[in-house]
């Protein structure tokens, strides 16, 4: 009887979980959800924000195929456009794999911290997320424009964004990290930009070149030359290729692709004065030589040498002017490095720093290491 | 009527899991910005100090607890009397300790479960917790911290791809004036709190080495919670630490190692589950006990369901929403727990030493009976 009476209980009990404890308080089932992968934010000319939302649809007939759809959607704050566009896919989109955030031009230099609230804060947007300026009319048709591998254009900028270190032509920056800097007065904070570029006919996405901040505003923007020297400054080159047009006074093009790159940054005083100590220690080895000069042998290499020492030198110290005269935007982070390295002199010059940056004198020195030569010992020639 | 009995080393992982509690997801010391952890070193040794008084308070009296040792001491109506303020002391505690959880969660991860929900559940938890007794929770300390050290190494150096050392310089950057506060708040929160411990530790199986057991837990936990902290703030930056609720959540979930390892702030939320359960437990069975000395009850065990369920109401109602208990926790806690965990049992301690002293005068040779007959 006792027996009984136990089983009798324990059953009663699993039924009683059966019917109250299966399923959650706010299940959501995945065919419920739109996926989306990315979005880009433009504002219209009222003021109110225009999202268009790439969401993957999956197909249903057992091979798995997905695609874009686009769906349009304003609000006059960002979530409102966020949770308006349920009525128009009639499912609630998902944030959490999303990869892209791309911010039209004209908003970011309003005030890009104003949209990038929502994603900093809610629970569901994640915070790897690519943050890219467009440099296009809107955002909007960068991320409808056809994807040239993966249908998905963000997941294609993904792929992009991820192969930063072998192109060094724009900066590898995740939404939190711009958020760090935000946070950080004296910093400027960058954010790559993407652009539209024809090919076969079809427009495809582009991205390269540096979008410059100063606070939560857009002032300005960089190449991709001027970038990859700016990336020298960040001590952020991994990677990419070395141009040297008629180097060394011949005809021939010389292309040195990045094995290594250290730059070494330090403030020192030198006769009162404070300046910015750089020291890049670049591994090369020669990639390519279009033409016949012999740039292998010794005196060759240091030739070539020399002169890719003062090339890179050139070209760093042209962006740096370009950058400290005309947008007075410490994208180095150098008062960073004055208050980690000189913590008393940073405590003086703290809420001058503008000022102070905008003389901020650079001491310079590459040095390349040309490791090898790929493959071969000569360049390719016609045999005499 | 106390027969439960714990060894030494299950108190040491008591302790710590009590100590690691809610820290290890809120964080301490965060006024101090990016010279955190350095106030939270110094907390640590000046915690040293409070602690040998616990252990001295409790090893004057073996096998007795904070409430009976105060009868003891101060009579029947003054010992009761002066118990009140630590049981309100452990009983808020456990709320707001539970409060956190509850906002954890509904932050983090279920924003449209009210926040009830996790609270109740999460306190009935602790209460049959509580209610297996200390024993079995000192026991489940014993599996759990093998779960939670397992876990702190693993995502501590997962991390590594991501932090910034950068981040820490310049040490002591943050002025004196900073520190000093950050110092203040480490050490209200955690390590002051182990003050529940003298109301439960009347069940430790040897009597000399209650101070060795409070010091090494305290040492143990609080390297930990430095170097943690050392690892946000490489990964975070002092700026996002003060911006974000949750620092460790945010840091974790940071880790993407080749696409693949991601998305695993998880083990944050289970750190936090196993290490604020057995805290909660703790300070309810603290709550409990007190009561029932106070009004005279043998068992204080039909008295753990009762408070458990009043924390949960007094969890539920103690604040408006999550910015008025991170207000709370940072701001005025400090001030507020200090009197319970340092000037209390500090004048305790002294008048109990005088006491000791003055009878040891009195009448040297019944001392030494005494001592003889209670070993």
């Amino acid at each position: 009887m006792v027996k009984n009476n136990k089983l009798f209980c324990v059953i009663t009990m699993l039924i009683c979980s059966c019917i109250i404890f299966t399923g959650c308080w706010n299940y959501r089932e995945v065919e419920q959800l739109a996926i989306a992968s990315g979005v880009a934010v433009d504002e219209k000319s009222d003021g109110i924000t225009h999202l268009t939302i790439e969401v993957v649809n999956i197909g249903r007939d057992g091979k798995a195929t997905y695609e874009p759809k686009y769906i349009e959607s304003d609000g006059y704050t960002f979530f409102e456009a966020a949770r308006k566009a349920v009525t128009k896919e009639g499912k609630k989109i998902y944030w959490s794999h999303a990869k892209v955030v791309i911010i039209s031009e004209e908003i970011a230099r309003k005030d890009i911290a104003k949209y990038l609230d929502f994603l900093f804060r809610d629970a569901e947007t994640r915070e790897d997320i690519w943050l890219l300026i467009s440099k296009e009319k809107t955002a909007g048709e960068i991320l409808q424009s056809k994807g040239m591998l993966k249908p998905i254009v963000s997941f294609q900028i993904d792929d992009a964004m991820r192969s930063q270190k072998s192109i060094t032509r724009f900066p590898f920056i995740q939404l939190y990290e711009f958020f760090d800097r935000l946070f950080y007065k004296q910093v400027a904070p960058i954010l790559p930009t993407i652009n539209l570029v024809e090919q076969h006919g079809e427009k495809s996405t582009h991205v390269g070149g540096t979008a410059i901040f100063k606070g939560e505003k857009l002032i300005g923007f960089l190449n991709e030359e001027d970038t990859k020297s700016m990336l020298w400054l960040r001590d952020e080159v991994k990677g990419g290729l070395i141009i040297l047009k008629n180097a060394a006074g011949t005809d021939d093009n010389v292309t040195l692709e990045i094995y290594k790159s250290k730059s070494k940054i330090t403030p020192i005083v030198q006769e009162g004065v404070l300046k910015m100590k750089v020291e890049v220690d670049v591994d090369v080895s020669v990639g390519e030589i279009m033409g016949t000069s012999d740039f292998i042998s010794s005196p060759g290499r240091q030739k070539l040498k020399a002169f890719a020492e003062k090339r890179v030198e050139e070209d760093i110290n042209t962006m740096y002017t370009l950058v400290r005269d005309n947008y007075n935007a410490d994208v180095f982070g150098f008062g960073r490095n004055i208050e980690m390295k000189m913590p008393d002199v940073w405590k003086q010059i703290k809420d001058d720093w503008d000022n102070f940056y905008a003389e901020l004198e650079l001491e310079l020195n590459v040095k390349v290491n040309i490791r090898g030569s790929a493959t071969t010992r000569v360049p390719l020639k016609a045999g005499k | 009527m106390n027969k439960e009995k714990i060894s030494d080393i299950q108190s040491v992982k008591l302790m710590i899991l009590f100590i690691f509690g809610s820290t290890l997801v809120i964080g301490t010391g965060g006024e101090a910005g990016r010279d955190a952890w350095i106030s939270i070193f110094i907390a640590v040794i000046l915690a040293i100090p409070i602690y040998l008084v616990y252990s001295r308070i409790l090893s004057l009296f073996p096998g007795k607890d904070l409430f009976e040792i105060l009868e003891l001491n101060f009579g029947k109506f003054f010992g009761r009397i002066i118990s009140l303020p630590f049981i309100w002391f452990a009983f808020h505690l456990g709320a707001l300790v539970l409060r956190n959880f509850g906002e954890f969660i509904s932050t983090v991860g279920l924003p449209e479960t009210p926040k009830i929900v996790p609270i109740i559940i999460f306190g009935l938890l602790c209460i049959w917790g509580a209610k297996a007794g200390i024993e079995t929770l000192a026991k489940c300390s014993e599996y759990f911290i093998i779960f939670v050290v397992f876990l702190l190494i693993v995502f501590s150096f997962l991390t590594i791809p991501i932090i910034d050392t950068d981040n820490i310089f310049p040490v002591l950057g943050s002025g004196y004036k900073e520190i000093m506060s950050g110092i203040l708040s480490a050490f209200t929160f955690p390590f002051g709190e182990v003050v529940i411990f003298m109301m439960i530790f009347s069940s430790l199986r040897s009597k000399s080495s209650t101070s060795k057991v409070f010091i090494s837990a305290l040492l143990l936990s609080g390297v930990t919670i430095a170097l943690l902290s050392v690892r946000n703030i490489m990964i975070l930056g002092p700026d996002t630490i003060e911006a974000v609720y949750f620092p460790s959540y945010f840091a974790i979930g940071r880790v993407n190692i080749g696409n693949f390892l991601q998305r695993m702030e998880i083990a944050v939320t289970v750190v936090f589950i196993l290490s604020g359960f057995i805290k909660i437990a703790l300070c309810l069975t603290a709550t409990a006990r007190g009561v029932a000395r106070v009004i005279g009850f043998d068992d204080y065990k039909i008295l753990i369901t009762p408070t458990g369920l009043l924390m949960v109401n007094l969890a539920r109602n103690i604040y408006e929403d999550i910015v008025e208990m991170f207000d709370w926790a940072f701001k005025v806690w400090p001030y507020y727990a200090f009197p319970f965990q340092v000037i209390l049992p500090v004048l305790i301690w002294i008048f109990i030493e005088l006491k000791q002293r003055a009878k040891n005068k009195a009448n040297t040779t019944e001392v030494t009976i005494d001592d003889g007959s209670s070993g």
